[in-house]
């Protein structure tokens, strides 16, 4: 083996120890002001990679004119939309900011953030919370006084509510909630029932011990118990918190996050730190979830939830989740054939989250660009469907464009082959 | 109709027995179930009374009773204060002066040793479609770790009175307020992440609750009895097993009495004898030594010495199509059977031989979508050989649950019942 090679080796060792012995707790919820590192007052997070106000998709536009108006930073859509296009609102990725958003991922000063410590390197994440179900929400790219008035609900009572009884709770292990869901037929993305039940158990009795205004608890309590999937965002801010500590690890050819903003998908590799690997974002295969919607109405794949993947969850065990298939017509041999084509292009498995239709094998984690370009496999992504205007109007999945990958293998060369 | 074909002639009497069975299964698979109150027994068993006492399985003498229901009764009679001591009990026993029977025979099935009294709390959970009632105690073995009879009597007596004054109250009001709850809904939805209803009931227990809370913040204003209770179901992961068992009674009373049916009504266990009752064959029992439980044992200080022969109504899990059933919704279980995930499969798939349809609402991601295969027939069970498959706890010859695994319903007793059913209708060949 050449040296090169058993550097890149020994590194992407490394980055799957890492990786794979991060322990992300959540350790309290606070508006994004006092917490997020970097966050300003006019200055509103989106999905990465990186985009310019003028080219954004219909979701992010949508979304962060919202923010705008919500925020106070501009009374009409078209003061925001001046205000943005001369930078006097600013718009940057969760990404940059130690954050992730999933769908148009829009986060601003007041939203109340998921914090996220990783007990192992004392790395922090963060994510806005979920707003429950529904086709029209701010993170689909819709904003109307309804939402607004949720948003508004969220800051000022579930966000305060939620940030006690974490608190008090002494931390909620996350990593733990993902080793059971996988279990229970969560693959913690386009299925997180069971994580966001277990959540809920978790935290119910620090609710009850810490909530000092009835009206305020009941709305909570009625709120998480409807929504579901609420604790996709806790999970999407642990595999970030998870992955943190491998960026900038040299000479390692793993993938330390993937996202896309309607418009391009990037990718970031450990060895090659904060430079993001951009290509047009591809069109989600699946179904839509009213007969008049369809592939013409669809935006392209948006949302820094690809995190997930990122981290050897979602579309990497589909085989844990077969009532995903249902999106894409598929069935469990399918599903367990696409988690075996993972581990095609990864370095290595989570031995602590195991699936039980795979006879327990770990998960695969730890995207390796060089497999990926080798095989001509790229990474599968269980997703949403977000409507070219905004709004959420279908499921399935979708691949990570193989674009990314090949500049930055070329990236990599160029940056190492020499040394 | 899944599976084996038999070779029945056809006649007035084969035509009977489909058309029978058939109802049999609509009833089984089709049923709306409603969890809608918690009550106790005296209030809601038919036939219940203060000097009654109901155990699990079927009727036993009880010279023949194994420890933990012979424990159970008495810790029972001492609880309801029907005597002051344990020797007065046992004479009270002897002498006739308490009724003691099967929990099936009221209405109700009772888990492991099954003991129900007069206050027992039970869940009350009604077969919208049909009707009929199911009912089923709450208590929860305590899991080993307990030296002495003393401790176990001290145990359970604690826990029922906490059952009685606190759970169940509690649950009735919240229960009541939020309008019940769908049994059927939760149990789909558990069955689609890793429950099998029977050995597995996380799922199940996390949906409960978390429907509940609303309601229980409504309804219950003593914050400690709240939290208290809250706090129960949070650790109590089997809670919701009692809620599916007395769901699982209601589907069966709905099928207790169709003529010709040669669906089996009835599976369940004292630690000594199995019981099987048959449809067609109303509330004949018939009964042939349990059989042990292979499985793993939650520690090493255990084995097959401390454990009690199968035990408990529990089996009406898989008297409607769950459980052992449905292994493959639950690959987590396969380690107390040194199994696999292809041998779970390969036990449902074995269960579709003996069954004669399916629960399309209760489907099975594992099986890529079936439906959970229910109605189990006894002449498919003697013609195959292949017995009911059962997922279930074992239990301390002095108490308290040990570990789980999994045994088989005892041939015999099916061909008691396949004796008994051509006695009563004739001849089947």
């Amino acid at each position: 083996m050449s040296e090169l090679k058993s550097r890149i080796e020994q590194a992407n060792r490394q980055a799957l120890e890492t990786i794979t012995g991060g322990r992300p707790v959540l350790v309290d919820v606070l508006p994004a002001i006092d917490c997020v590192p970097g966050m300003k007052p006019n200055m509103i997070l989106h999905s990465a990679p990186k985009i310019a106000w003028a080219d954004m998709c219909g979701p992010h536009r949508v979304g962060v004119i919202g923010a705008a108006l919500w925020e106070g930073l501009a009374a009409t859509a078209e003061e925001a939309d001046a205000k943005l296009a001369a930078g006097e609102i600013l718009v940057e990725p969760c990404h940059f900011h130690d954050s992730v958003g999933a769908g148009a991922g829009i986060t601003s000063a007041s939203t109340p953030m998921l914090v996220v410590e990783n007990k192992a390197f004392g790395t922090r994440a963060y994510s806005c919370l979920s707003e429950g179900g529904g086709l029209e929400l701010i993170k689909w790219g819709s904003y109307n006084d309804k939402i607004a008035a949720h948003l508004r609900w969220q800051a000022d009572v579930l966000g305060p509510v939620l940030g006690e009884a974490v608190r008090a709770s002494g931390g909620i292990d996350i990593k733990a909630i993902i080793a059971k869901a996988v279990q229970m037929g969560d693959e913690c993305h386009n299925r997180s029932i069971a994580a966001t039940s277990l959540f809920f158990r978790d935290l119910i009795v620090p609710l009850l011990d810490t909530a000092k205004d009835p009206k305020a608890l009941r709305d909570s309590v009625e709120f998480l118990t409807v929504a579901d999937q609420f604790f996709l965002h806790g999970i999407m801010a642990a595999c970030k918190a998870s992955l943190l500590p491998a960026k900038g690890l040299e000479y390692s050819t793993v993938v330390t996050a993937m996202a896309r903003n309607g418009v391009e998908f990037g990718v970031q590799v450990a060895g090659l730190g904060d430079e993001w690997f951009t290509a047009p974002a591809n069109m989600v295969d699946g179904l839509f979830f009213r007969s008049q919607w369809s592939h013409a109405d669809a935006a392209p794949d948006l949302g820094d939830s690809c995190i997930t993947e990122t981290y050897g969850l979602g579309g990497f065990i589909q085989a844990a989740a077969p009532t995903v298939q249902s999106y894409v017509r598929g069935n469990l041999a399918q599903a367990i054939a696409n988690t075996v084509e993972m581990r095609e292009i990864c370095v290595g498995v989570h031995n602590d989250f195991q699936i039980p239709n795979l006879d327990f094998a770990g998960a695969p984690v730890g995207i390796d660009i060089r497999r990926v370009v080798q095989t001509g496999i790229t990474p599968l992504i269980d997703t949403a469907i977000t409507h070219k205007q905004g709004g959420l109007i279908g499921a399935g999945q979708v691949r990570a464009p193989m674009a990314c990958f090949e500049k930055a293998l070329k990236a990599f060369s160029a940056r190492y082959a020499k040394r | 109709m899944s599976g084996v074909e038999l070779q029945t002639q056809a006649g007035p009497l084969a035509a009977r027995i489909d058309a029978a069975n058939e109802l049999a299964v609509e009833r089984l698979s089709r049923s709306a179930l409603r969890w809608i109150d918690v009550r106790p027994a005296i209030e809601v068993l038919p036939g219940m009374t203060r000097e009654t006492v109901l155990h699990a399985g079927p009727r036993i003498e009880w010279d023949r009773m194994c420890g933990p229901q012979r424990n159970g009764v008495i810790d029972a009679m001492l609880y309801e204060g029907l005597a002051p001591d344990e020797s007065t009990a046992e004479r009270m026993v002897a002498r006739g002066e308490i009724r003691i029977a099967p929990c099936h025979e009221f209405g109700a099935v009772g888990g492991m040793a099954g003991i129900t009294s007069a206050s027992s709390p039970v869940a009350v959970v009604l077969n919208e479609t049909t009707g009929d009632y199911g009912y089923s105690q709450l208590f929860q073995g305590p899991r080993g770790r307990l030296v002495s009879r003393d401790d176990y009597r001290r145990e359970s007596i604690r826990q029922w009175r906490w059952l009685d004054s606190v759970l169940g109250p509690t649950l009735s009001d919240a229960v009541r307020a939020r309008g019940g709850l769908d049994v059927r809904n939760l149990t789909a939805r558990a069955l689609q992440m890793g429950d099998e209803s029977h050995n597995r009931n996380s799922a199940a227990t996390l949906l409960l609750t978390g429907a509940l809370m609303p309601s229980l913040l409504d309804t219950c204003k003593d914050p400690a009895r709240l939290r208290d209770c809250v706090q129960y179901l949070g650790e109590a992961e089997q809670f919701a097993l009692s809620v599916s068992m007395a769901a699982g009674k209601a589907l069966a009373q709905s099928i207790r009495n169709i003529e010709y049916s040669t669906v089996v009504s009835t599976l369940c266990r004292n630690g000594v004898d199995f019981g099987v009752r048959v449809a067609g064959l109303g509330d004949a029992w018939f009964v042939a030594p349990a059989n042990r439980v292979e499985g793993l044992y939650f520690s090493s200080e255990w084995s097959d010495a401390d454990a009690v022969a199968d035990m408990g109504d529990s089996a009406i899990m898989e008297t409607i199509g769950l459980g052992g059933h449905v292994q493959a919704a639950a690959p987590a279980l396969q380690q107390f059977v040194h199994g696999s995930f292809s041998r779970a499969v390969a036990m449902s798939r074995e269960m579709e031989q003996i069954t004669l349809g399916r629960a399309n609402d209760l489907q099975i991601p594992a099986l890529d979508f079936a439906g959970a295969p229910l109605a189990t027939d006894i002449r498919r069970v003697v013609a195959t050989g292949i017995t009911p498959i059962i997922d279930t706890a074992i239990a301390h010859a002095k108490g308290g649950v040990i570990g789980a695994g999994q045994t088989r319903a005892p041939l015999a007793c099916f061909q008691q019942a396949l004796q008994a059913f051509e006695q009563r209708y004739g001849s089947l060949s």
